[in-house]
Protein backbone atom coordinates (compact mmCIF):
# COMPACT_ATOMS: atom_id res chain seq x y z
CA UNK A 1 0.00 0.00 0.00
CA UNK A 2 1.33 3.33 -1.15
CA UNK A 3 0.63 6.19 1.82
CA UNK A 4 -0.49 9.48 -0.06
CA UNK A 5 1.42 8.44 -3.25
CA UNK A 6 2.68 11.34 -5.86
CA UNK A 7 -0.11 11.11 -8.68
CA UNK A 8 0.27 12.35 -12.10
CA UNK A 9 -2.50 12.18 -14.43
CA UNK A 10 -2.39 12.68 -18.08
CA UNK A 11 -6.00 13.17 -19.27
CA UNK A 12 -7.09 13.83 -23.04
CA UNK A 13 -10.21 15.52 -21.83
CA UNK A 14 -10.28 19.24 -20.45
CA UNK A 15 -13.35 18.96 -19.23
CA UNK A 16 -12.85 16.20 -16.17
CA UNK A 17 -9.25 17.66 -15.26
CA UNK A 18 -10.87 19.15 -11.99
CA UNK A 19 -12.93 15.94 -11.41
CA UNK A 20 -9.74 13.89 -11.80
CA UNK A 21 -7.97 16.30 -8.95
CA UNK A 22 -11.16 15.36 -6.86
CA UNK A 23 -11.22 11.54 -7.76
CA UNK A 24 -7.49 11.03 -7.10
CA UNK A 25 -7.59 13.52 -4.04
CA UNK A 26 -5.12 16.39 -5.06
CA UNK A 27 -3.66 14.61 -8.11
CA UNK A 28 -1.28 16.58 -10.70
CA UNK A 29 -3.21 16.58 -13.94
CA UNK A 30 -1.60 17.56 -17.44
CA UNK A 31 -3.28 17.65 -21.01
CA UNK A 32 -1.66 15.21 -22.90
CA UNK A 33 0.08 18.36 -25.06
CA UNK A 34 1.48 19.75 -21.75
CA UNK A 35 5.20 19.57 -20.89
CA UNK A 36 5.11 15.93 -19.34
CA UNK A 37 8.29 16.97 -17.79
CA UNK A 38 8.13 15.07 -14.36
CA UNK A 39 6.46 12.30 -14.88
CA UNK A 40 8.87 9.69 -14.63
CA UNK A 41 8.62 11.17 -10.84
CA UNK A 42 5.49 10.10 -10.08
CA UNK A 43 5.27 6.92 -8.15
CA UNK A 44 1.39 6.06 -10.04
CA UNK A 45 1.30 7.91 -13.43
CA UNK A 46 -2.24 7.40 -14.74
CA UNK A 47 -2.42 8.13 -18.27
CA UNK A 48 -6.26 8.91 -20.01
CA UNK A 49 -5.79 9.08 -23.19
CA UNK A 50 -8.06 6.97 -25.50
CA UNK A 51 -5.51 5.97 -28.40
CA UNK A 52 -2.04 4.11 -29.01
CA UNK A 53 -1.19 6.93 -30.74
CA UNK A 54 -1.99 9.50 -27.72
CA UNK A 55 -0.24 6.98 -25.77
CA UNK A 56 2.89 7.29 -28.09
CA UNK A 57 3.04 10.04 -28.63
CA UNK A 58 2.87 11.34 -24.21
CA UNK A 59 5.40 8.56 -24.03
CA UNK A 60 7.81 9.83 -26.53
CA UNK A 61 7.55 6.16 -27.82
CA UNK A 62 8.83 4.73 -24.93
CA UNK A 63 11.78 7.07 -24.10
CA UNK A 64 10.46 7.30 -20.04
CA UNK A 65 11.25 6.09 -17.12
CA UNK A 66 8.01 5.40 -15.63
CA UNK A 67 6.50 5.55 -12.28
CA UNK A 68 6.04 1.51 -10.32
CA UNK A 69 2.23 2.05 -11.17
CA UNK A 70 1.70 3.26 -14.93
CA UNK A 71 -1.91 2.73 -15.67
CA UNK A 72 -3.06 3.56 -19.36
CA UNK A 73 -7.34 3.95 -19.06
CA UNK A 74 -7.76 3.10 -23.38
CA UNK A 75 -10.54 3.50 -25.36
CA UNK A 76 -9.81 0.30 -27.33
CA UNK A 77 -6.52 -2.32 -27.15
CA UNK A 78 -5.40 -4.24 -29.71
CA UNK A 79 -3.37 -7.48 -28.45
CA UNK A 80 -0.32 -6.48 -29.84
CA UNK A 81 -0.67 -3.27 -28.71
CA UNK A 82 -0.43 -5.00 -24.65
CA UNK A 83 2.54 -6.22 -25.61
CA UNK A 84 4.42 -2.79 -26.87
CA UNK A 85 3.06 -0.82 -23.96
CA UNK A 86 4.46 -3.72 -21.49
CA UNK A 87 7.32 -3.06 -23.01
CA UNK A 88 7.46 0.65 -22.68
CA UNK A 89 6.78 0.54 -18.77
CA UNK A 90 3.21 0.59 -18.65
CA UNK A 91 1.91 -1.45 -15.68
CA UNK A 92 -1.25 -1.63 -16.24
CA UNK A 93 -4.64 -1.14 -18.77
CA UNK A 94 -8.24 -0.45 -17.96
CA UNK A 95 -10.65 0.24 -20.47
CA UNK A 96 -12.40 3.41 -20.05
CA UNK A 97 -16.11 1.50 -19.77
CA UNK A 98 -14.97 -0.16 -16.10
CA UNK A 99 -15.31 3.07 -14.66
CA UNK A 100 -13.79 4.59 -11.63
CA UNK A 101 -13.96 2.31 -9.25
CA UNK A 102 -11.33 -0.43 -10.48
CA UNK A 103 -8.95 2.56 -10.99
CA UNK A 104 -8.95 3.43 -7.34
CA UNK A 105 -8.48 0.35 -6.51
CA UNK A 106 -5.34 -0.07 -8.24
CA UNK A 107 -4.16 3.35 -7.01
CA UNK A 108 -4.81 1.44 -3.64
CA UNK A 109 -2.68 -1.67 -5.00
CA UNK A 110 -5.92 -3.59 -4.35
CA UNK A 111 -5.78 -6.41 -7.16
CA UNK A 112 -8.51 -8.51 -5.92
CA UNK A 113 -10.71 -5.93 -7.62
CA UNK A 114 -12.97 -7.41 -9.56
CA UNK A 115 -11.83 -5.86 -12.48
CA UNK A 116 -8.47 -4.68 -11.56
CA UNK A 117 -6.53 -4.49 -14.48
CA UNK A 118 -5.61 -6.58 -17.44
CA UNK A 119 -1.82 -6.43 -17.00
CA UNK A 120 -1.59 -6.34 -13.52
CA UNK A 121 -3.66 -9.26 -13.53
CA UNK A 122 -2.37 -11.47 -15.91
CA UNK A 123 1.46 -12.08 -14.14
CA UNK A 124 -0.80 -14.69 -11.67
CA UNK A 125 -3.78 -14.89 -12.86
CA UNK A 126 -6.05 -18.39 -13.18
CA UNK A 127 -9.08 -16.61 -15.08
CA UNK A 128 -7.67 -18.49 -18.02
CA UNK A 129 -8.10 -22.29 -16.70
CA UNK A 130 -11.96 -21.30 -16.29
CA UNK A 131 -12.73 -20.66 -19.35
CA UNK A 132 -14.90 -23.75 -21.12
CA UNK A 133 -13.35 -25.51 -23.93
CA UNK A 134 -15.86 -23.68 -26.65
CA UNK A 135 -14.80 -20.55 -25.16
CA UNK A 136 -11.06 -21.02 -25.48
CA UNK A 137 -12.32 -21.92 -28.93
CA UNK A 138 -14.10 -18.96 -30.08
CA UNK A 139 -11.11 -16.84 -28.43
CA UNK A 140 -8.48 -18.52 -29.66
CA UNK A 141 -10.11 -18.45 -33.43
CA UNK A 142 -10.86 -15.02 -33.26
CA UNK A 143 -7.38 -14.56 -31.80
CA UNK A 144 -6.21 -16.03 -35.59
CA UNK A 145 -8.14 -13.55 -37.14
CA UNK A 146 -10.98 -15.83 -38.35
CA UNK A 147 -14.24 -13.95 -38.46
CA UNK A 148 -17.58 -14.87 -36.56
CA UNK A 149 -19.26 -15.79 -40.10
CA UNK A 150 -16.14 -18.16 -40.38
CA UNK A 151 -16.08 -19.34 -36.81
CA UNK A 152 -19.91 -20.28 -36.90
CA UNK A 153 -19.71 -21.96 -40.20
CA UNK A 154 -16.65 -24.41 -39.15
CA UNK A 155 -18.38 -24.80 -35.52
CA UNK A 156 -22.09 -24.70 -36.31
CA UNK A 157 -22.83 -22.41 -33.60
CA UNK A 158 -25.70 -20.19 -34.39
CA UNK A 159 -25.04 -16.38 -34.03
CA UNK A 160 -26.71 -16.20 -30.31
CA UNK A 161 -24.11 -18.73 -28.89
CA UNK A 162 -21.50 -17.30 -30.51
CA UNK A 163 -22.58 -14.23 -28.97
CA UNK A 164 -23.14 -15.90 -25.59
CA UNK A 165 -19.88 -17.56 -25.70
CA UNK A 166 -17.79 -14.26 -26.36
CA UNK A 167 -19.75 -12.13 -23.24
CA UNK A 168 -19.70 -15.32 -21.39
CA UNK A 169 -15.61 -15.45 -21.97
CA UNK A 170 -15.23 -11.73 -21.35
CA UNK A 171 -16.85 -11.95 -17.78
CA UNK A 172 -14.54 -14.77 -16.65
CA UNK A 173 -11.66 -13.00 -17.57
CA UNK A 174 -12.96 -9.52 -15.90
CA UNK A 175 -12.63 -7.53 -19.46
CA UNK A 176 -15.21 -5.49 -21.16
CA UNK A 177 -13.63 -5.69 -25.03
CA UNK A 178 -12.59 -8.88 -27.02
CA UNK A 179 -9.56 -7.18 -27.86
CA UNK A 180 -8.73 -7.27 -24.28
CA UNK A 181 -9.47 -11.12 -23.65
CA UNK A 182 -7.34 -11.38 -26.48
CA UNK A 183 -4.58 -9.39 -25.19
CA UNK A 184 -4.92 -11.70 -22.16
CA UNK A 185 -4.38 -14.79 -24.11
CA UNK A 186 -1.38 -12.92 -25.70
CA UNK A 187 0.19 -12.58 -22.89
CA UNK A 188 -0.57 -15.61 -21.39
CA UNK A 189 1.28 -17.11 -24.41
CA UNK A 190 4.49 -15.09 -23.93
CA UNK A 191 4.66 -15.72 -20.37
CA UNK A 192 4.63 -19.56 -20.98
CA UNK A 193 6.69 -19.72 -24.19
CA UNK B 1 -25.81 10.46 -28.74
CA UNK B 2 -24.29 10.82 -25.50
CA UNK B 3 -20.87 9.55 -24.48
CA UNK B 4 -20.91 5.96 -23.23
CA UNK B 5 -18.04 6.27 -21.17
CA UNK B 6 -18.65 5.12 -17.84
CA UNK B 7 -14.82 6.83 -16.40
CA UNK B 8 -16.28 9.86 -18.00
CA UNK B 9 -19.51 9.75 -16.23
CA UNK B 10 -17.81 8.42 -13.07
CA UNK B 11 -15.64 11.81 -12.75
CA UNK B 12 -18.52 13.87 -13.39
CA UNK B 13 -19.98 12.59 -10.66
CA UNK B 14 -17.15 12.93 -8.31
CA UNK B 15 -17.00 16.60 -9.80
CA UNK B 16 -20.36 17.20 -8.51
CA UNK B 17 -20.40 15.68 -5.13
CA UNK B 18 -17.53 18.42 -4.89
CA UNK B 19 -19.55 21.20 -5.63
CA UNK B 20 -22.51 19.92 -3.38
CA UNK B 21 -24.90 18.75 -6.08
CA UNK B 22 -26.10 14.40 -6.21
CA UNK B 23 -25.62 13.57 -9.84
CA UNK B 24 -26.99 10.09 -11.58
CA UNK B 25 -26.44 8.09 -14.45
CA UNK B 26 -28.85 7.32 -16.79
CA UNK B 27 -28.99 6.50 -20.34
CA UNK B 28 -25.69 7.74 -21.16
CA UNK B 29 -26.77 11.01 -19.57
CA UNK B 30 -25.65 12.34 -15.82
CA UNK B 31 -28.86 13.68 -13.66
CA UNK B 32 -27.85 16.62 -11.78
CA UNK B 33 -30.35 17.17 -8.42
CA UNK B 34 -30.14 19.96 -6.58
CA UNK B 35 -31.75 19.87 -2.90
CA UNK B 36 -32.37 23.97 -3.26
CA UNK B 37 -33.89 23.83 -6.83
CA UNK B 38 -37.87 23.43 -5.96
CA UNK B 39 -39.90 24.22 -8.18
CA UNK B 40 -43.45 26.67 -6.65
CA UNK B 41 -45.05 23.81 -5.87
CA UNK B 42 -42.02 22.11 -3.40
CA UNK B 43 -41.25 19.51 -6.20
CA UNK B 44 -37.92 18.90 -7.07
CA UNK B 45 -36.14 19.59 -10.30
CA UNK B 46 -34.10 18.09 -11.91
CA UNK B 47 -31.38 18.76 -14.93
CA UNK B 48 -29.96 16.71 -17.40
CA UNK B 49 -26.59 16.97 -18.88
CA UNK B 50 -25.39 15.14 -21.67
CA UNK B 51 -21.54 14.79 -23.08
CA UNK B 52 -21.90 14.37 -26.76
CA UNK B 53 -18.84 12.33 -28.28
CA UNK B 54 -19.19 14.01 -32.10
CA UNK B 55 -21.12 17.19 -32.97
CA UNK B 56 -24.12 16.15 -35.07
CA UNK B 57 -27.95 17.21 -35.83
CA UNK B 58 -28.45 14.68 -32.81
CA UNK B 59 -26.51 16.90 -30.71
CA UNK B 60 -27.63 19.48 -31.95
CA UNK B 61 -31.32 18.57 -31.39
CA UNK B 62 -30.36 18.11 -27.93
CA UNK B 63 -29.89 21.70 -27.51
CA UNK B 64 -33.49 22.25 -27.74
CA UNK B 65 -35.21 19.28 -25.92
CA UNK B 66 -36.32 20.39 -22.39
CA UNK B 67 -34.93 19.36 -19.12
CA UNK B 68 -31.23 19.44 -21.02
CA UNK B 69 -28.84 21.66 -18.95
CA UNK B 70 -25.91 21.65 -20.26
CA UNK B 71 -24.84 20.03 -23.53
CA UNK B 72 -21.02 19.37 -23.40
CA UNK B 73 -17.89 17.24 -25.47
CA UNK B 74 -15.21 15.94 -23.42
CA UNK B 75 -13.39 18.65 -24.87
CA UNK B 76 -14.90 21.27 -23.24
CA UNK B 77 -12.91 23.33 -20.58
CA UNK B 78 -13.21 21.79 -16.93
CA UNK B 79 -14.73 25.74 -16.23
CA UNK B 80 -18.08 24.96 -17.96
CA UNK B 81 -18.75 21.32 -16.05
CA UNK B 82 -18.85 23.24 -13.27
CA UNK B 83 -20.82 25.78 -14.62
CA UNK B 84 -23.41 23.63 -15.79
CA UNK B 85 -23.32 21.88 -12.32
CA UNK B 86 -23.29 24.72 -10.08
CA UNK B 87 -26.52 25.20 -8.35
CA UNK B 88 -28.88 27.52 -10.16
CA UNK B 89 -25.88 29.23 -11.34
CA UNK B 90 -26.99 29.58 -14.88
CA UNK B 91 -30.80 29.74 -16.08
CA UNK B 92 -30.73 28.27 -19.00
CA UNK B 93 -28.25 26.23 -21.34
CA UNK B 94 -24.75 25.75 -21.00
CA UNK B 95 -23.09 24.58 -24.32
CA UNK B 96 -19.79 24.15 -25.53
CA UNK B 97 -18.63 26.81 -27.69
CA UNK B 98 -18.03 24.61 -30.80
CA UNK B 99 -21.52 23.41 -30.10
CA UNK B 100 -22.95 26.85 -29.86
CA UNK B 101 -21.19 27.93 -33.17
CA UNK B 102 -23.01 25.09 -34.93
CA UNK B 103 -26.41 25.87 -33.28
CA UNK B 104 -25.74 29.91 -34.43
CA UNK B 105 -25.03 28.70 -38.10
CA UNK B 106 -28.46 26.78 -38.11
CA UNK B 107 -30.62 29.18 -36.68
CA UNK B 108 -28.59 31.80 -39.13
CA UNK B 109 -29.55 29.38 -42.30
CA UNK B 110 -32.86 27.94 -40.70
CA UNK B 111 -36.21 29.02 -42.64
CA UNK B 112 -39.74 28.01 -40.94
CA UNK B 113 -40.30 24.46 -40.67
CA UNK B 114 -41.86 23.41 -43.43
CA UNK B 115 -41.45 26.26 -46.31
CA UNK B 116 -41.40 25.61 -49.41
CA UNK B 117 -43.13 22.31 -48.49
CA UNK B 118 -46.24 23.75 -48.87
CA UNK B 119 -46.85 23.30 -45.18
CA UNK B 120 -49.53 25.84 -43.25
CA UNK B 121 -47.99 28.10 -40.67
CA UNK B 122 -49.65 25.81 -37.97
CA UNK B 123 -48.69 23.06 -39.56
CA UNK B 124 -45.24 24.28 -39.12
CA UNK B 125 -45.30 24.43 -35.60
CA UNK B 126 -46.63 21.43 -34.64
CA UNK B 127 -43.56 19.99 -36.97
CA UNK B 128 -41.57 21.94 -35.01
CA UNK B 129 -42.64 21.09 -31.10
CA UNK B 130 -42.10 17.82 -32.54
CA UNK B 131 -38.46 18.25 -33.29
CA UNK B 132 -37.87 19.21 -29.89
CA UNK B 133 -39.54 15.60 -28.65
CA UNK B 134 -42.77 16.59 -27.50
CA UNK B 135 -45.49 14.47 -27.58
CA UNK B 136 -48.83 14.48 -29.10
CA UNK B 137 -50.89 16.12 -25.73
CA UNK B 138 -47.86 18.22 -25.11
CA UNK B 139 -48.14 19.64 -28.20
CA UNK B 140 -51.86 20.27 -28.13
CA UNK B 141 -51.53 21.89 -24.73
CA UNK B 142 -49.00 24.27 -26.06
CA UNK B 143 -50.81 25.22 -29.15
CA UNK B 144 -54.34 25.28 -27.28
CA UNK B 145 -56.06 22.67 -28.99
CA UNK B 146 -57.26 18.93 -28.99
CA UNK B 147 -54.98 16.28 -29.27
CA UNK B 148 -57.05 14.84 -31.67
CA UNK B 149 -56.42 18.04 -34.29
CA UNK B 150 -53.17 18.18 -33.48
CA UNK B 151 -53.24 14.36 -35.37
CA UNK B 152 -55.14 16.03 -38.24
CA UNK B 153 -52.61 18.49 -38.53
CA UNK B 154 -49.76 15.63 -38.20
CA UNK B 155 -51.17 13.74 -40.95
CA UNK B 156 -51.50 16.45 -43.43
CA UNK B 157 -47.89 17.00 -42.67
CA UNK B 158 -47.03 14.15 -43.44
CA UNK B 159 -48.51 13.70 -46.65
CA UNK B 160 -46.80 16.98 -47.46
CA UNK B 161 -43.48 15.85 -46.49
CA UNK B 162 -44.06 12.50 -48.37
CA UNK B 163 -43.22 10.30 -44.89
CA UNK B 164 -45.06 7.87 -42.91
CA UNK B 165 -44.63 9.31 -38.82
CA UNK B 166 -42.92 12.11 -37.00
CA UNK B 167 -39.52 10.59 -37.12
CA UNK B 168 -38.91 11.15 -40.28
CA UNK B 169 -41.25 14.48 -40.87
CA UNK B 170 -38.53 15.47 -38.06
CA UNK B 171 -35.69 14.15 -40.27
CA UNK B 172 -37.12 15.76 -43.18
CA UNK B 173 -37.47 18.77 -42.18
CA UNK B 174 -34.08 19.05 -40.30
CA UNK B 175 -32.06 17.17 -43.47
CA UNK B 176 -28.86 19.61 -44.19
CA UNK B 177 -28.59 20.58 -40.46
CA UNK B 178 -25.71 17.77 -39.83
CA UNK B 179 -23.77 19.59 -42.07
CA UNK B 180 -24.18 22.85 -41.69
Amino acid sequence: MIDSPNILVVSASPLVHAAWRDALDGATVFGPNDDSAGLDDAEVLVLDVPTMSQLRAVLRGGALDLAPQCIWVHADIEPEDVVTVRAWGVTHTMHRSAGLAPLLALVREDRDHPRASLIGRIRDDAALDELSAEETLLLRRLGAGQTVAQLRAATGWSRHEAERLRVSALGKLGVHTTGEALAILTLADLSTA
Amino acid sequence: MSVDDQLLQDLIAVRARSLGVRCESADGRLTVDDDDDDDANGRERTTTLAVVGTIDAEALDLCGRDGISAVLTPQSPAELLDLALAPRAVDGLVVDPSIAARLARRVARAEPLGANRGLTAREGEILRLMGRGLPLKQIADRLGITTKTVENHATKLYAKLGVRNRREAVARAGAGDAEA
